[in-house]
């Protein structure tokens, strides 16, 4: 194993909590709103998924219990966003406090009356093949050491690419983000279609999250999150919200995020702290490189749409 | 007759109608908050009354209040202002330590100064702080149409790992094992008002500030072209507003109020810097901003309602063990409260108008 196939491997699991939230937050933002709360409902996912587990000591539980929360805070951001047509910024930034207050609170609850909070390793999911084949050099550790959720989200962004271009429904989400006046007259159903796209929001994100706690760490630390969502947001907009762009943004911050970590672990002299601002430099030097290039938004991403106006 | 008069009355005094609502978000919150200590086995009537009497019930606590009060109003109004003239500055957190932190590095130069400046200076270094940390972003949205609403964020990562860095290194106090600075000389500390407390006279500093901000907005030519700039940037430029300038002036001011509360929270309250310095002082500005809709005395009381839920919790914890992040909980529930709550006060102010037509 080499340092190379070590960070780049690091690299893909580094770049999946974001390609989950970034598909989250670009669906949304397809769709007409933004979603702000990426960062507290990743938080939210990676306790609620972490919590489940332990509790059931069942991976599968802990994932159901993530998407259970995902559903709920989508619908949550969904319904206040677009039935009272409030300031779509202020609501995700109340909802991340919100999280951050319930996940802490919840958190420190168990620490004060149990002991043993890691969850166990064979409840975490693991990685595809860790011999054999994954013993290839950089390719092994690129494609093989990585587990089923990383799969899972690639398969995501392909089928979002292909429903977002090639599908009649896809084009009907574009439509409402653009127009929705225009839409509802040609008979979408603009309501359903956001509602939708918010929600389905809230559950990629809360998946980005419980990534976090089952697979990487092992235990939930209060705020551990840490800027992922932000982090998300400023690669959907370095890749102008197309598919590919928005997947390669999510891998360049994942290799940001990895060397950040080798720059820690090899200790070659850099103190540690300048290596944890790595992704956040990188986060401002993209949105500095498109200069606000947002030609490819929709039209009425973040207008509120009533009915009857 | 009578409901007419009744109607034309709150037309009048909409702010009623806003205050009523906010009212309703935070009794809203406290009773989720209750209901959540009861879930936990704690009897929530002692925790509520430990939170009154740890915010209100005692001098010492009152003047904890107060203190958490000052830093969190210079983070509001920095926040306020900016987004009046649409700059989104999510950054008073970074500029909050960027503050602190220029405050810290003056401090040992002016020891020994006349009294006044000594205590001064490193404020007016704290103010400069925070306006520098705010003018990075400012300069990338005006140079390079970077997103500040993004810049800012991320800026306050890097800001929170520069103090990091800072205190476990060129500025870690030498006779400390903790990862902190030396405490600043006694020279430069704002001198307490109330025996008994630890409240400071930074106070004062936070209310002139404030009086300050709304003079500008509202009796000055130049604060009314920063809210035409923010409000409709064509016209004003129409109107021969250089909107150019008055950005620039409305960043710099905004960095500026939230590096103020940096250096006041230093010189005042905690005295040495490290790591977990600004605890949200920042972000908490945000919800206060929004929560006090903007206006001055909306921001006044939105501000003792968050001081005092901060001391509050943490004396819920104290006394009967409640995690102190429900403070966050509260904050969450009241925020998001308050914006639904908007979307009320429109409804009602739009009958009442219609009303008036009937």
């Amino acid at each position: 194993m080499t340092a190379l196939d070590t960070t780049l491997g690091m690299a893909v699991r580094m770049s999946t909590p974001y390609l989950f939230a970034a598909l989250g937050g670009m669906l949304a933002q397809r769709s007409g709103v933004y979603n702000f709360a990426l960062e507290g409902m990743m938080l939210g996912g990676a306790y609620f998924g972490y919590l489940f587990t332990l509790l059931t000591k069942n991976l599968m539980m802990g994932i159901l219990g993530a998407v259970a929360f995902g559903i709920l805070t989508g619908w949550l951001l969904a319904f206040i966003s677009i039935r009272f047509g409030v300031s779509q910024m202020m609501v995700g930034l109340g909802m991340n406090t919100l999280y951050m207050g319930i996940t802490s609170f919840c958190s420190r609850l168990m620490s004060n009356s149990q002991d043993g909070l890691a969850l166990n390793l064979d409840h975490l999911l693991g990685n595809i093949a860790e011999d054999g084949l994954a013993n290839i050099p950089i390719l092994g550790s690129l494609l093989l050491k990585q587990n089923v959720m990383t799969y899972l989200v690639v398969v995501l962004f392909v089928l979002y690419a292909f429903f977002i271009k090639r599908t009649e429904y896809g084009l009907s989400l574009r439509a409402v983000g653009e127009n929705p006046a225009a839409a509802q007259t040609a008979g979408i159903n603009v309501f359903r279609y956001r509602y939708l796209a918010v929600t389905i929001s809230g559950v990629l994100a809360s998946l980005g999250g419980a990534y976090l706690t089952l697979t990487q760490v092992s235990r939930f630390a209060e705020n551990m999150t840490n800027g992922r969502g932000w982090i998300a947001i400023a690669a959907i907009t370095l890749g102008r919200m197309s598919p590919l762009g928005v997947f390669l943004s999510c891998l360049l911050f994942g290799l940001a995020s990895a060397v950040s970590n080798q720059i820690q672990v090899l200790n070659i002299g850099i103190p540690y702290q300048f290596a944890l601002m790595v992704p956040y430099a990188l986060a401002i030097l993209a949105l500095v490189s498109i200069r606000g290039k947002f030609g490819h938004g929709p039209a009425a991403l973040g207008k509120p749409y009533m009915k009857n106006r | 007759m009578h409901k007419q008069n009744w109607k034309a009355f709150l037309r009048k005094r909409s702010f009623l109608i806003t205050g009523g609502m906010a009212l309703i978000a935070i009794l809203a919150a406290m009773l989720i908050g209750g209901l959540l200590i009861m879930a936990i086995g704690i009897d929530p009537i002692l925790a509520y009354r430990y939170f009154f009497y740890g915010a209100f019930g005692n001098v010492y606590g009152l003047g904890e209040t107060i203190n958490k009060f000052t830093p969190l109003l210079c983070c509001a109004l920095g926040f306020a202002i900016a987004n009046k003239s649409g700059f989104f500055n999510l950054g008073g957190e970074g500029q909050f330590y960027a503050g602190a932190l220029f405050a810290a590095l003056v401090v040992p130069y002016v020891d020994g100064l006349p009294p006044v400046l000594a205590i001064a200076l490193p404020i007016l270094a704290g103010i400069l702080g925070g306006a520098l940390l705010s003018a990075v972003a400012g300069a990338l949205r005006i140079f390079f149409n970077a997103n500040e609403l993004l810049t800012t964020l991320m800026l306050n990562y890097i800001m929170t790992y520069v103090i990091a860095l800072l205190v476990s290194g060129v500025l870690k106090n030498p006779e400390s094992s903790m990862e902190q600075t030396t405490p600043i000389a006694e020279s430069t500390r704002l001198p307490i008002l109330l025996e008994g407390s630890r409240l400071h006279a930074g106070f004062f500093i936070a209310l002139a500030a404030l009086i300050a901000i709304w003079f500008l907005q509202q009796r000055t030519t130049l604060g009314f072209e920063m809210r035409l700039s923010g409000i409709n940037p064509k016209s004003a430029r129409y109107a021969g507003v250089n909107e150019k300038r008055s950005i620039i002036i409305v960043i710099l001011v905004s960095g500026a109020l939230a590096g103020l509360g940096g250096a006041l929270e230093l010189q005042g309250n905690q005295y040495k810097l490290m790591s977990g310095f600004s605890n949200n002082f920042g972000f908490d500005g945000i919800g206060i901003a929004v929560m006090g809709q903007y206006t001055p005395l909306g921001i006044l009381l939105s501000t003792v309602l968050f001081a005092a839920l901060r001391v509050g919790t943490s004396s819920m914890q104290r006394g009967v063990n409640v995690p102190t992040p429900l403070l966050y909980i509260l904050q969450g529930i009241i925020i998001i409260a308050v914006i639904v709550s908007n979307y009320f006060v429109r409804r009602i102010k739009d009958s009442l108008v219609e009303g008036r037509n009937a």
